[in-house]
């Protein structure tokens, strides 16, 4: 869950220098914009770290309680992928959606773009997947599908919507 | 039935474009075996002992004519002239080419078929009962709910990763024909005391090495509400099922491990937040979705046809291979595809083709694919029986054993499962063989007999009223025998008979089974009533008598 500086981003569909700076467990806290394992925003906070320039890191199994009252004032969650398989990420960003959550609600870990095109339906708007790989191989994964049949976190309208819709204009 | 429109055919062409694009990334050596086996097991591609195994969606089981005689280029074209109907009502070709895979597909989409789901840890075709729409004892038809919840769940994003597979089933009779209990949601259309169509909803029902029997976790849930009140139990599944173990990450455990009262307190929590989002169905929605289902022209006349007096032949087939059907002058018909000659459920390319042509001469154009491995003409005039039985007999495909002992269950086994511990096709082929005598099966009746070839359970053998599991005993194969499962009301599991018996000896250890049940059988009393009265007892005294 570490990194070293200058990493790159997928952020509103395009690729990026990632402006924040990912830390981890045992790392000492850098000035600037930093992600910290949920577990350290205390300690960051009480060091001068300014709220507006720290975001927090969660496993996928974390408890969405756990951000109780915070998810008013964090700029960005990272939520990590141990694995690709591991779905809980998913249903742990749509439920922070669901409680409101507006900032920055970002991807890290294990995933691809076999993936990218369900976790942004699932309320994730930025990427930041491990390896060495060129992040802009997963933007071609954003559009596997042009239409969805289910509601989520990305307020597109499902086909069910579109069908309603032509019903009521039909064809000229 | 339902019909592809614009929107749905488009998702199959981009599911298309999407897997062709997988499948050559991992040839051209940029996925890895690790990374691509998850995407081929959600298009239902297997790497099998021989060859992969595709399996093809048949959303609850409906075919049109025009999809069947697609199954049956698959077929010939891709492989070996035949395809295998699955107990989930889907279809299995063993022996395609990888790299061909994306053309199968591609040609199936051309009939709006595909492959979405069939495997994977996700939401897998939804099942339903081969009566839907016909049978005398619908409460409501249930395939516009299964095709409500085959969109909704659809390339779902958030649980296209669950711990595990999710299996849901929709009955909607009086009978339970789709074994709602043995899947991970079981719904039953029921009313309320006011008349109100609802669902029961059971859950944490299953079969492999941990059966169980689902549970109810409500009794009625209004209509509007499916879709988000599934959404909660899967929400739920998600969060909290295993997946440190794959054996243990079943919905079926999780709710063992939580209790009925703590899951449901879960679900009615995640429910009570989404309870009114957008997935609530509406009237309108669910009003157009019934317009898909509307019944087909039936002729009234028909109410006066009678049945033509054709001999015992025709006469036996009628009464064992046709159902009751709600419009008066019409009838359903089983089309047997467990002659004694091929694997149960296996059908070759001319028999799928056959069957499509009586489809349109005599059933509006419609097959449906039965969990018991058989396919069914729904809606056939009384007046036009025989033509249709001359016809499937000339084809083998009119053996007039529905619900008899050689109308087995049986999965593929070891003779293409890599999972497999032991033989099954060959075993129920001993069996039908040996049990050919048309007369003492009729004597004997209706008895449910399911063979797994390992305790996955694919055969449903926890379920038989005999049930068979295939297991390996220092290599050599055994069979573990247990009497007195039900599938449907009642659901039940199986008693273990005893030792399991050597290969060689399966056969005889049935005859014996089916000596007890003779001798002791009460009048009209069918085998599975003799085994709830009388236990197991006899039964194993008889069996293991023999090495005393």
């Amino acid at each position: 869950m570490s990194g070293a500086g200058a990493m790159r981003v997928i952020r509103d569909g395009r690729v990026m220098d990632d402006p924040w700076r990912t830390v981890g467990a045992e790392e000492a806290l850098p000035g600037g914009a930093i992600i910290v394992p949920l577990e350290r925003r205390a300690e960051a906070l009480d060091s001068g770290h300014a709220a507006e320039a720290l975001g927090v890191m969660l496993p996928g199994s974390a408890e969405p309680d756990l951000l109780e009252g915070l998810l008013g004032s964090l700029p960005l969650v990272a939520i990590h992928f141990e694995s690709p398989g591991d779905g809980r990420g998913y249903s742990l960003a749509r439920t922070l959606r669901e409680r409101g959550f507006a900032g920055e609600l970002r991807a890290c870990g294990a995933f691809g773009r076999d993936h990218v095109f369900y976790l942004a339906r699932c309320g994730f708007d930025a990427f930041a997947p491990d390896g060495d790989g060129d992040p802009a191989a997963l933007l071609a994964g954003f559009d596997d599908f042009s239409l969805v049949y289910q509601p989520a976190a990305d307020q597109r309208d499902p086909i069910g919507a579109l069908r309603a819709a032509r019903e009521r204009t039909p064809a000229r | 039935m339902y019909t592809y429109d614009d929107y749905d055919q488009r998702i199959v062409d981009e599911r298309v474009r999407q897997f062709r694009d997988q499948t050559r990334r991992y040839l051209a050596g940029e996925l890895c075996e690790e990374a691509f086996r998850p995407l081929r097991l959600m298009n239902g591609l297997y790497l099998q002992r021989h060859a992969p195994m595709l399996r093809v969606a048949i959303p609850y089981g409906l075919l049109s004519a025009r999809q069947l005689r697609m199954l049956a280029m698959v077929a010939r074209t891709y492989d070996r002239g035949y395809g295998h109907f699955s107990t989930r009502q889907n279809i299995q070709f063993n022996w395609p080419e990888l790299a061909r895979v994306p053309d199968i597909l591609a040609d199936l989409a051309t009939v709006g078929m595909h492959a979405i789901q069939t495997s994977g840890n996700c939401v897998r075709n939804i099942s339903s009962d081969a009566l839907a729409g016909i049978a005398p004892d619908e409460i409501d038809d249930p395939r516009p709910w299964c095709e409500l919840l085959r969109q909704w769940s659809t390339l779902h994003p958030e649980f296209s990763y669950l711990p595990r597979k999710f299996k849901i089933a929709v009955s909607g009779a009086e009978q339970d024909r789709a074994a709602t209990a043995f899947h991970d949601i079981g719904l039953r259309l029921v009313r309320d005391a006011d008349g109100r169509l609802g669902f029961r909803v059971l859950v944490g029902g299953g079969q492999g090495r941990t059966p169980r029997v689902g549970v109810v976790l409500r009794e009625f849930l209004e209509t509007r509400d499916l879709l988000s009140y599934t959404e909660a139990i899967l929400r739920v599944y998600n969060r909290f099922g295993r997946r440190d173990n794959k054996y243990k990450a079943r919905i079926k455990i999780l709710v063992g491990a939580l209790g009925i009262a703590e899951f449901s307190r879960l679900v009615e929590q995640e429910w009570a937040a989404q309870r009114d989002s957008a997935l609530v169905l509406t009237p309108q929605a669910i009003a157009a979705m019934r317009a898909h289902f509307a019944p087909p022209a039936y002729d009234p006349a028909a109410a006066a046809d009678t049945l033509p007096a054709a001999g015992p032949a025709f006469a036996r087939w009628v009464e064992r291979n046709t159902r009751a059907h709600r419009v008066a002058g019409y009838r359903a018909v089983f089309v047997s595809l467990k002659d004694g000659r091929h694997a149960p459920g296996d059908a070759s390319a001319e028999a799928m083709d056959l069957v499509a042509a009586l489809a349109e001469r005599y059933s509006f154009g419609e097959v449906r694919v039965t969990h018991d491995q058989n396919l069914v003409l729904a809606d056939v005039r009384v007046s036009e029986l025989h033509g249709l039985w001359q016809a499937l007999a000339a084809a083998g495909l009119a053996t007039p054993n529905i619900g008899l002992v050689t109308d087995m269950i049986c999965c593929p086994g070891l003779d293409f499962c890599s999972l497999a511990n032991a033989a099954s096709i060959p075993v129920a082929l001993a069996i039908q063989a040996r049990f050919d005598d048309l007369d003492y099966l009729h004597d004997v009746g209706e008895l449910e007999l399911k063979m797994s070839g390992c305790m996955n359970a694919c055969g449903h053998h926890h379920v038989g009223h005999i049930g068979i599991l295939g297991v390996d005993k220092n290599g050599a194969e055994f069979y573990q025998f247990t009497l007195g499962g039900v599938a449907g009301d009642g659901a039940r599991l199986g008693e273990r008979l005893g030792p399991a018996v050597p290969r060689a000896e399966v056969v005889d250890t049935l005859a014996h089974i089916l000596e007890v049940y003779l001798a002791e059988r009460g009048a009209e009393e069918r085998f599975i009533d003799t085994v709830r009265r009388i236990g197991v007892a006899p039964f194993k005294e008889r069996v293991y008598a023999r090495a005393a």
